[in-house]
């Protein structure tokens, strides 16, 4: 073979549309196309490693990921490899095909990327159907690019009495034909080989024209490949297999969804207790770090905006990475195995009477973690209609965030009933998945009305998944992820941060008279004990103690006193007595200092708040949700959780106790404890009363309050006005409900 | 996918189509019958997806679940034996309902030889 590289440069661009095929000129672009299910992304993982990055195709949905390939040993130069979507064919009124069709005409290429043709199209096929698969082999040949073609799984077709000679599929395809196998990296090495010595292909039967007749083409092509002994072979390759028999039960009508909820319940049961360990190291990095800070800063604006803005709020979204990654990796094992497909199918049966498909239960699925995630695989979901539905209500799914809500006012509900509590949580979940099929079924009759596309799906058969694969696609989406709360959730953090610590307020006389309080104690545990008590005895001259520097003294001096002065002798033999009880120790005055100190410091905390602008406009609001029972703090805890729902459970401990979280073991438990006898304005009411907590409850599993699913709503469903949409009505649904419950329990 | 003497809308029940194969619908074929497909009453994008996916008029499948979805193996051309895949195709049962299939479950596979 001539080195076609340069031919197959200028012949690339010549498809393109005249801009230049790279940024650099030295380095090619190599597209990767084939069927669903061949192992192709597998094989971009081993052609790539993990270096990747993933963007998504300008003006879809649609992911793309894009890998920069050194050149090998051999030579050669640098290339850059796009996974372009798995497709059945290029000719497809799908968004993927279409995607397909424009990077291999160049007039499209992922964000970021310059637009041109690629110099060489790999076409990864599956060798168990060889003849299906050459048809899209066909669709590629006729854009004239150099094209390879890779017979991925060409051990199992051998196993089936079908021997795939590459040589005579090459010589057949007029093109580099290598034989792989993606899962053991068996034939990479020659497929870098054959990319690099790629050319436009020249087969022995031109490509017809028409659909129908690529057909026998692919059929004919596929009959020329196999080995010459194997030929004349006829293996009944429809006869019933293992995987067969499993389907028999995976998708029987009874058994089959029981079979699900077995597997879902097993893979969340995995989820939380393995995702507990991480979490905790990460939440313990974290409050390392601000407490690091507070320790190794003066105290300013600075120390504030790094311990409370940055460190503590990004902390709070990090936490629930190792679900995302645990629950990516989970899905990405079991979608290997070829179950999900079948789950889909078992769930389309379910969802479809809320105008639903079963692709929607992985995303639905997913949110249960996350929102972020769900929403974006909701790019399995192939009608536009079907997936916007999905998109508008994956956030009613009950996701980590929510957790901590749930904790609190499941606790404060069922204080010392864990089985109450229990089932409280378990109706929150249901509730969600509720509220969420039902808005679907409105929005599928209303604003998304039309046809469902009837489901079509491959069943792969089952298979041992590929770990590797699973942990490269779960690298990909933490990654995501960690962006994201690197920018967009860091910005909100900061934002709320300065709501919540602006304009900074003064204490009131309240806060200075304890404070002065505090530093008496403090004085007169010094001077010892004694005279502190005393000296509170408001019906004593305050200089009366001075100079009472250990009991002893104090008992003498008392005791002259009862003598000198005889009129209030009972009072001073009273003191005595206090004092020989040891009723005053100086390590109670101290005690009693540090608690009127932290008295202060709370109320100082609460006051702060309430005078910041978070407070202004939670008191500001607050009318708005008087009918759902909330007072003014429970409005500022729910407009501080519009930005992250998980803010409130810290929104609250300041604006009732003062303090963000617990300062030591056991003070969880005074925490809950101040929650829950925490009062309203009126001094009386209870802030959480089980009305309001009800309220609350039902309020935060419907209330969209998370921007970044927003801002990621947007994006997928291609538009503000859905994020809009998602937000009015999630918001109107939460508020209605949540206005019932109250006003059903009060 | 549309071939000569398909009306689209005509083959409401299963019957003799105007090439003279006895013809039944995927979705009344029994468990284990095979048939090959010889016409279908798709909308234009449904038998787009289910021709590339493989699933096109003459091909011959194997039925392996009937209902909700009904599934299917595809195996190419009668007596063609490399054209077929582990592969099974799921397909909601009102596009099986549109899909018209000539039981062959009964004929025999011969081998035969290459090209």
């Amino acid at each position: 073979m001539s080195d076609p590289c340069c031919q197959s440069g200028m012949d690339g661009q010549s498809a393109g549309t005249g801009v230049s095929a790279g940024a650099d000129a030295d380095v090619r672009r190599i597209a990767l196309v084939g069927n669903p299910n061949t192992g192709k992304t597998t094989l971009f993982n081993r052609l790539s490693g993990l270096r990747h990055k993933t963007g998504n195709f300008p003006g879809t949905t649609l992911e793309a990921r894009v890998a920069r390939v050194k050149a090998g040993v051999e030579g050669g130069r640098d290339a850059d490899l796009i996974d372009l979507p798995g497709i059945y064919s290029l000719e497809l009124e799908q968004i993927e095909a279409q995607v397909c069709r424009e990077v291999l005409a160049g007039t499209s290429a992922p964000k970021g990327e310059p637009l041109g043709a690629p110099e060489c199209a790999v076409v990864v096929t599956d060798g168990t159907n060889l003849a299906r698969n050459l048809m899209l082999v066909g669709e590629v040949f006729r854009r004239r690019l150099p094209t390879v073609v890779v017979v991925n799984m060409a051990d199992l077709a051998e196993a089936k009495g079908m021997r795939i000679d590459a040589g005579r599929l090459g010589e057949a395809l007029g093109c580099g034909v290598v034989l792989t196998n993606a899962r053991t990296g068996e034939g990479v090495d020659d497929l870098r080989r054959a990319i690099r010595a790629a050319r436009i292909p020249t087969p022995v039967e031109a490509v017809p024209p028409g659909e129908s007749q690529i057909k026998h083409w692919a059929e004919e092509m596929a009959d020329r490949g196999l080995h010459p002994d194997d030929a004349g072979n006829v293996v009944d390759i429809l006869e019933e297999t293992k995987s067969d028999r499993a389907d028999k039960i995976v998708m029987h009508p009874i058994v089959g969804p029981l079979v699900f909820a077995a597997v879902m319940t097993g893979l969340f049961y995995v989820l939380f207790v393995l995702a507990q360990y991480p979490m905790g190291w990460i939440e313990g990095i974290f409050g390392y770090g601000t407490a690091w800070i507070e320790g190794h800063l003066p105290e300013g604006i600075l120390r504030d905006l790094l311990a409370n803005g940055i460190v503590a709020g990004v902390g709070s979204t990090v936490i629930f990475l190792p679900q995302i990654c645990l629950l990516f990796f989970l899905i990405a094992l079991l979608e290997d195995t070829g179950y999900l497909a079948r789950g889909a199918f078992v769930m389309d049966r379910i969802l479809r009477p809320f105008g639903l498909p079963g692709h929607a239960f992985v995303p639905l699925l997913s949110a249960h973690a996350c929102a972020l995630p769900g929403i974006m695989a909701t790019r399995a979901i192939p009608d536009p209609k079907e997936r916007l539905a999905t998109i508008l209500v994956t956030p009613f799914m009950t996701c980590s965030a929510r957790l901590p809500v749930y904790v609190l006012l499941t606790t404060l509900l069922f204080k010392d009933r864990p089985g109450m509590a229990a089932l409280a949580f378990v109706g929150c979940y249901a509730l969600g998945i509720c509220a969420g099929v039902l808005s679907a079924l409105v929005a599928r009759r209303t604003i998304l009305r039309g046809k469902s596309r009837a489901m079509v799906l491959e069943l792969p058969s089952y298979k041992v998944p590929s770990v590797r694969t699973a942990v490269l696609g779960t690298v990909d989406r933490g990654w995501m992820f960690l962006k994201n709360a690197g920018t967009t959730i860091l910005v909100i953090c900061v934002v709320l941060w300065w709501l919540g610590a602006y304009p900074r307020v003064e204490p009131s006389p309240e806060i200075a008279a304890i404070r002065q309080q505090v530093a008496k104690l403090e004085q007169s545990a010094k001077i010892g004990g004694t005279g502190v008590s005393l000296q509170s005895n408001p019906s004593l001259k305050p200089d009366v103690s001075v100079g009472w520097r250990d009991r002893e003294t104090a008992l003498q001096s008392f005791r002259k006193l009862v003598t000198d002065d005889p009129d209030r002798a009972s009072m001073y033999l009273d003191w005595i007595d206090a004092v020989e009880r040891n009723v005053f120790s100086p390590e109670e005055l101290t005690a009693k200092a540090q608690q009127l100190s932290s008295d202060a410091d709370h109320l100082e905390a609460r006051e702060a708040k309430q005078g910041s602008f978070l407070g202004m406009l939670g008191e500001g609001v607050q009318p708005v949700f008087q009918p759902l029972g909330f007072d003014w703090q429970l409005t500022i805890g729910v407009m501080a959780s519009f930005a992250a729902r998980e803010v409130f459970v810290s929104t609250m401990n300041v604006v009732i106790a003062g303090q963000e979280e617990a300062e030591d073991e056991g003070g969880e438990q005074r925490l809950m404890e101040q929650i829950q006898e925490a009062k309203r304005s009126d001094g009386v009411t209870a802030v959480f009363t089980p009305a309001t907590s009800w309220s609350l409850l039902v309020f935060f599993v419907l209330a969209m309050q998370c921007l970044p699913t927003l801002a990621v709503t947007a994006r997928e469903a291609g538009g503000y006005k859905w994020a809009l949409v998602q937000f009015v009505w999630m918001s109107a649904v939460a508020y209605v409900a949540a206005m019932i419950v109250y006003q059903v329990m009060k | 996918m549309a071939q000569a003497g398909l009306q689209l809308g005509s083959a409401t029940h299963s019957g003799e189509n105007a090439s003279g194969f006895r013809l039944r619908r995927l979705s009344e074929m029994g468990v284990g019958e095979r048939g090959i497909v010889r016409e279908h009453q798709l909308e234009a994008e449904d038998a787009a997806l289910l021709r590339a996916m493989g699933l096109s008029v003459g091909v011959t499948l194997r039925v392996f679940r009937l209902g909700e979805p009904t599934v299917v193996a595809v195996g190419g051309v009668t007596g063609h034996c490399k054209c077929g895949g582990l592969c099974r195709i799921g397909v909601a049962r009102r596009l099986a309902e549109k899909i018209l299939v000539e039981d062959v479950t009964t004929m025999v596979v011969v081998p035969v030889s290459a090209g």
